[in-house]
């Protein structure tokens, strides 16, 4: 008894103390220093020149969930744009941009967001509904279906863990190679620390085998670790075809690197691809909730604001430049948080990815990064009027490039 | 005593569903302010089923699959 009792503040010491470094170590965040902030030198801004505006009917709105823009045998350029609420593709001649020249049927298609149309006999349709892929003739007859679960039963949620899931935009395409569909997708929610270590978030659809592979691991030095980001604006992945047709660019939203891997392997190259302006990012701080699960709606919504983010990477083959847009972070001691007050700016980088410049093009209130793409006539990013009510119209900013 | 019985039942399932309305709609407004931050406005809307097997994200206004986590929307997908 004598000498229990000396003993029993000992334990309660040691349990304290493995407390204190349980506690810590679920606390830790990692934060993305911005190693060249500061210290870029711009040579190049972009400028605002014409604007395209698309007659839309009156079941569609702007900021549609996907556009596609394509060539067809003869080199004309076409803007493809999926109506969610229709449950239609208009295709609109590019550069005329009158009233849409056609209109594909994909009614058949129980919750359409992504499309690729390699030919109008060859349309491809993701079904967020059933997590596949389906092929549609000239008719919008449904010829084929490719679960991109692996035909798992959806309802045990456990796939959520193994396959990527899918939020689709414009600016981070399907992409085409040698045979097969380029199909970006992410985990949603926090990467637990084992499923970081293994989890692939691109999908190769082969064309003729209909056989899917999964590629690319996120970097584990940011999401791995259980490092709480535990929202999709964290975990997303853009994606850009790098010019030789071989690789793949990618950008994530809390790095100022850029990942390059390899489309048939696992190798990873970073290079910084960061904005000049852009401060630190850091995860969630654990130590402020009591479970991981317990992160607040608030603290999410004020994160989101007040970090810079990254968005989409657009390689300009016309220019041999990329764009890399940020939405800038709003500062912490604003009385009203509102995502759409955040900056949009778009970093420019030459095929090296030196840095050109950035610029500031607008807010979220008027412009929709996600919707954005490269022609001839330079970087298109839509543009929506505060003051829009009528809704009439598809509009772009067209962005070029001038020496400063 | 039986009455007095379910009338304690009643008050307490008053209660229940006061309690469970004032939740609720303390959620909805959540969902309803945040759905005004939406990134992606279209088709895009959590609902809550007796399914609730997902977690909406407030920035997409989806209902994704969270295994293990905590839920409060129904991911089947269209099913609401």
């Amino acid at each position: 008894m004598f000498l229990r009792i000396p003993l029993m503040p000992h334990s309660f010491a040691y349990v304290m103390i493995l407390c204190l470094f349980v506690s810590c170590s679920n606390s830790t965040r990692v934060e993305m220093k911005n190693e060249k902030h500061g210290s870029l030198k711009a040579v190049k801004t972009l400028t605002a020149g014409n604007e395209k505006k698309f007659p839309l009917d009156s079941l569609s709105a702007p900021r549609p969930p996907y556009i596609q823009i394509y060539n067809d045998d003869s080199g004309k350029e076409y803007l493809a744009m999926l109506s969610g609420y229709s449950k239609n593709i208009f295709v609109y001649n590019y550069d005329s941009a009158g009233t849409a020249v056609n209109q594909i049927p994909i009614g058949a298609i129980q919750m359409p967001l992504a499309f690729h149309i390699r030919n109008m006999d060859s349309i491809y349709v993701y079904n967020d509904k059933m997590m596949e892929m389906i092929l549609l003739n000239n008719k919008s007859e449904i010829v084929s279906k490719v679960s991109l679960i692996n035909n798992e039963n959806m309802k045990d949620l456990s796939w959520a863990n193994r396959y990527p899931q899918y939020v689709p935009h414009t600016v981070n395409p399907i992409l085409e190679h040698e045979g097969k569909l380029v199909f970006p997708g992410q985990f949603i929610w926090t990467l637990p620390d084992t499923v970081a270590q293994n989890f692939k978030f691109t999908s190769l659809i082969d064309i003729n085998s209909n056989k899917v592979n999964y590629v690319h691991k996120y970097p584990y030095e940011i999401y791995g670790h259980g490092y709480i980001w535990d929202e999709p604006l964290f975990t997303a992945v853009y994606h850009e075809a790098m010019p030789d047709n071989k690789r793949i660019i990618y950008s994530f939203p809390v790095s100022h690197d850029l990942i390059i891997s390899d489309l048939d392997g696992e190798q990873q190259q970073r290079v910084y691809g960061g904005s000049n302006e852009a401060a630190s990012i850091s995860s969630f701080d654990a130590g402020k909730f009591k479970t991981k699960s317990g992160v607040s709606k608030e603290y999410i919504y004020q994160k989101g604001c007040t970090s810079d983010l990254y968005g989409g990477i657009l390689y300009d083959k016309y220019r041999d430049v990329y764009y890399r847009f940020l939405r800038k972070a709003l500062p912490e001691k604003s009385t009203r948080l509102r995502w759409e007050n955040k900056k949009v700016a778009v970093v420019v980088m030459d095929k090296d990815f030196k840095y050109l410049g950035e610029t500031e093009i607008g807010d979220l209130n008027e412009f929709y990064p996600e919707n954005a793409f490269v022609t001839r006539e330079g970087l298109n990013v839509e543009y929506v009027a505060p003051n829009d009510v009528d809704e009439k119209f598809l509009t772009f900013k067209i962005f070029t490039l001038k020496d400063i | 005593m039986k009455k007095k019985i379910y009338g304690a039942l009643g008050v307490a399932a008053l209660a229940l569903a006061a309690f469970l309305t004032t939740n609720t709609s303390a959620s909805n407004s959540d969902t309803t302010l945040f759905s005004l931050f939406k990134i992606n406005a279209a088709n895009a809307e959590c609902c809550s089923t007796p399914i609730n097997n997902g977690r909406c994200s407030q920035f997409t206004g989806n209902c994704y699959p969270n295994p293990g986590g905590t839920v409060d929307c129904d991911s089947t997908k269209g099913s609401c």
